[in-house]
This record gives structure tokens, sequence and C-alpha cells, in this order.
């Protein structure tokens, strides 16, 4: 339970609001690669900001406001031009930097397009993403981490656009325990009533769960029933990497799961599951696989009820009925939920210092330290315990149109 | 048109969630329900504990009111 004010500096990510502040010294990702291939623009909405990405004739990518300034036609049906956009309505040319270059019918001897600005931000690629920074100068490095900067893995991104402010979807993260009832005992239901009397990893008991803060999040960590301390739930566990990811070991395999919590405003997310699985050492990797394979994850039924039946859709659920912005001046926590604390209270303090000058927690500026961020993974993890088919096809990757190619790939043990 | 000094805005009072105490650091006794602050009111069995974090000083920790105190005596000779 926290107050009105609280979780207002929790949830409000727009311009000006201190989280948004503290957002915006963050590299974000704004859409992939793929996406751009057939067209030249995307619209996107981001941290509350209209804003349209896209490909200049030079395969350049760039980030500008919506809104020509002119008159305020949209460029997300700009014509691409050799450095930069330019406006359908009356032809208004803007550089990757937001400055206007060209006016064509205003006399030729005017500056009056010297006076003109928009909004820009820069656009750098990374695994198949795109991301932009949208803070103040000096630019942070985009951080390498291994799941994006590993060479040769076959990627799949699901993406799903949720009704749901940010910080919810991260404080599920930092809830260890829901684990055991949304993903076990409530899926073991949910698989009783379709029918199929099934027992899941998920749902055994958690003796304890622990919280490290590190210098790119917070490190979770879970001890299960039966389990000695030396397993790689306790001893690796997986992290949060501040402030809106979470990235997930597996079970023995050379894969990358992070889970991005994109605040599109301050009552929708755009959630981002980037999955990059690493071929094993000669393994040939079919043609359908070798594209990063973006595609929607459902999460209602033609009813507009929730799917309920997968892992990410029980997730789904639970921060949706939330509350578009949960109250948190009407919860009840108690002694499980002390990572949720914890999470809020870096919050606060990464605020403060961005407040202070300073940079936030994982900001890197020392290209040494970027060359590959190899985070903290488990790599058996118990809750993948059951296999790589059967894991794959409870979780938001059954609706990949080419997970049937990766579930191939991995049974001849083509991963590594 | 009334003239003399433009009416301020009133800041609206921070407001207390139900139940909760309105709880001062310990450290610099700055008050902890600050938009920038952090007091998190959550239940261990039957204490009531705030997780505070202090906007002004920094400090974070525990405040607990117990609803039962309980101290053990040492061992005599120890």
């Amino acid at each position: 339970m926290i107050s009105y004010e609280q979780n207002q500096t929790l949830t409000q990510v727009g311009p000006g609001t201190p989280m948004g502040n503290l957002l915006r010294r963050y590299w974000i990702p704004v859409g992939a690669e793929v996406e751009l291939e057939d067209k030249w623009t995307k619209r996107i909405r981001i941290l509350g900001e209209d804003l349209v990405l896209y490909r200049d004739l030079k395969g350049k990518f760039g980030l500008i406001e919506e809104k020509c300034p002119h008159r305020g036609a949209s460029f997300a049906y700009g014509i691409p031009e050799q450095d930069g956009i330019r406006c359908p309505y009356h032809g208004w040319c803007i550089n990757h930097e937001g400055q206007c270059t060209e006016q064509p019918n205003e006399p030729e001897d005017s500056t009056f397009k010297n006076k003109i600005r928009v909004k820009a931000y820069p656009v750098e690629r990374l695994g198949g993403m795109l991301f932009t920074y949208m803070g103040p100068q000096p630019v942070p490095l985009l951080p390498r981490y291994d799941a994006f900067a590993t060479e040769g893995t076959i990627r799949i991104v699901g993406q799903a656009v949720l009704p749901v402010n940010f910080m919810q979807v991260m404080e599920n993260s930092l809830d260890p325990v829901h684990t055991e009832w949304l993903h076990g005992h409530y899926h073991e239901f949910k698989s009783r009533e379709m029918g199929r009397d099934v027992k899941v990893a998920f749902s055994r008991h958690h003796v304890k769960t622990a919280f490290d803060v590190f210098e790119y999040g917070i490190i979770k960590r879970r001890l299960l029933e039966g389990q000695s301390e030396n397993v790689d739930d306790w001893r690796v566990g997986h992290p949060v990497v501040f402030p809106f990811t979470l990235a997930v070991g597996s079970g023995g395999l050379g894969t990358y799961a992070l889970q991005m919590r994109i605040p599109i405003d301050d009552t929708h997310t755009w959630h981002i599951w980037y999955n990059a699985y690493v071929p094993g050492e000669g393994v040939e990797v079919p043609p359908a696989l070798q594209k990063l394979c973006l595609y929607d994850v459902p999460w209602q039924d033609e009813s507009g009820e929730f799917i309920t039946d997968y892992i990410d859709g029980q997730d789904i659920m639970a921060w949706i009925t939330q509350g578009a912005v949960a109250d948190r001046t009407d919860e009840h926590l108690g002694t499980t939920d002390k990572g949720i604390i914890l999470l809020r209270k870096l919050f606060m303090e990464q605020i403060a210092k961005v407040e202070n000058g300073e940079d936030p927690l994982g900001v890197i500026r020392n290209p040494e330290l970027n060359e590959m961020i190899v985070l903290p993974l488990e790599r058996k993890k118990h809750h993948f315990s059951e296999g790589f088919e059967s894991v794959t096809m409870r979780f938001q990757t059954r609706f990949c149109p080419v997970v049937q190619e990766l579930i191939d790939l991995f049974s001849k043990v083509g991963i590594k | 048109m009334l003239k003399g000094r433009p009416m301020q805005q009133r800041r609206p009072e921070i407001s207390v969630p139900k139940h909760t105490r309105k709880l001062f650091c310990p450290n610099c006794s700055q008050p902890l329900l600050n938009e920038r602050s952090l007091l998190v009111k959550y239940w261990r069995a039957q204490d009531t504990v705030y997780y505070c974090y202090c906007s002004h000083c920094a400090w974070c920790g525990e405040i607990v009111d117990n609803a039962r105190v309980v101290i053990s005596e040492l061992d005599e000779g120890s």
C-alpha cells in the first residue's frame, strides 16, 4: 500500500514526469528491422509521444514526431528522401536531426526552413531490433546484451499491445511466487477443465526467494521444495534488467529469452518476447528460421475473454484485471512481495539520481564494458525441465508461425 | 475583474492511504509520504511493517508496528 502520489510517480511516463525522465535515459526498442523491409514508415507511440519510425533512401533509420510542423499532417505517409523524410502534404523535408531542410514552395531565398525543427531521436540496430534514445545528450551506448549481440542465433519475436501500465507488468517479474499458482495450480485447473489431467513443474512449492541488486538490475532467485541450494534456480537465478526487461534462463539449452515491457503511455504497454536460440555447431538452419520472425501474440478470444491456457496469457490476464493502472493505495502486500517493494524503491532511487544529474543504473558509456554483456542466467531452470517442445508449446512461442520448424530442429539436437 | 494578487493555485494535500500512519524519516525527520519518497505498508503475520525510502536523505529501512513484543532473555552465564 502506497500513497496516490507515490503511485503516480511510479506509473506516469509522459514527457516531464519523473518516471518519464528516468526511462528516457535508456535505449528503447521501437520495432524490428523486418517491419521496414517492405514499407518505409511505422507509426509508433512511446512514453506518451506519437512518433514515426522510417527508413530513408540510404537505408538509414530515423524517428521523428508524427505531425508535420507545417500543418500537422502525418509523416507516417511521408516520402523517403536521401537524408530524412518529406511530408506528403506540401513536401517539407525533415532530416534525421529533426531540422527542416526544404520547403519547396517557399521563395527560393527564404530562410524560414532554418526556424523549423521537430523532435527527432537517433535509431540504432542490434540483434534484428531497432532501438531509440529519447533522453538528453550525451547519448549513452546501446547495451549489447548477450541475447541481442550473440551472432548467428535463430530469432523469433512475439509482440502484443496491452491496455495496462508497464509498472504492474514489471512488478510481476519480481514476484516469483505467482508462478507456483498462476502457471502451476491454475494451469493444472484449466487443463482439468479441458479434459487433460496434467501436473506441471511450475506448481512446485517455493521454500524461499531472494533478490540482489547488481549492475544491470535485480537478480531473482528461488528455492523450490526438495531442491538443494546448489541448483541453478537458487545459485544463479535470472535478472530483471532495469528498467523494463526480464531475462529468463533455459532448461539447459543455448537460448535467450527477454521480455521487454515498453511503455506506450500511462495505460498501454508494448510487450515484446525476444527469443534467440543458438544453433549447435555445424547445424544447418532451415530457411524458415534464418530470418527474424515477428508475430502477434493473441490474448483475447472471439468473445473478448482472456486466453489463459498458456503461460504468458495467464500473466496478461492477471496484469489487465488489476486495472489499467493498478490502485496501489488499496493493496495488501505480504512478505512474499518483498521483491516488488525492492523494485519500487529502486525506481525511486534512480529517479533521484537522474534529478541529481547522475546516470541511473545500467547506463553504459564505456565501450570496453559493452562488447558483450553476459547476463547471469540459470541454464537448468526447473520450470523448463519438461523438455523443449512441452515448454515451447505452453508459452507464447506456440503462436510463432515457425514454431514447428524450431521444435524439429531442437529434436535433432540442433540447439547448443 | 478582481484586482490584487493573482489567485495562487493551491497544491492539494498529500493523500494518506487508508489505515496508513503519517510517518517521518527516522534519519532526517522529513515526511515519508511525499511523492518522491516511498512508504510501502505491508504485513508480516500480525505486525504491520512500513518499508521506507526517504528521497531527502536516501535512508531506507523498515518501521514496524509490533502487535506483540517478544524478547528472548540471554541464558545465564552467557
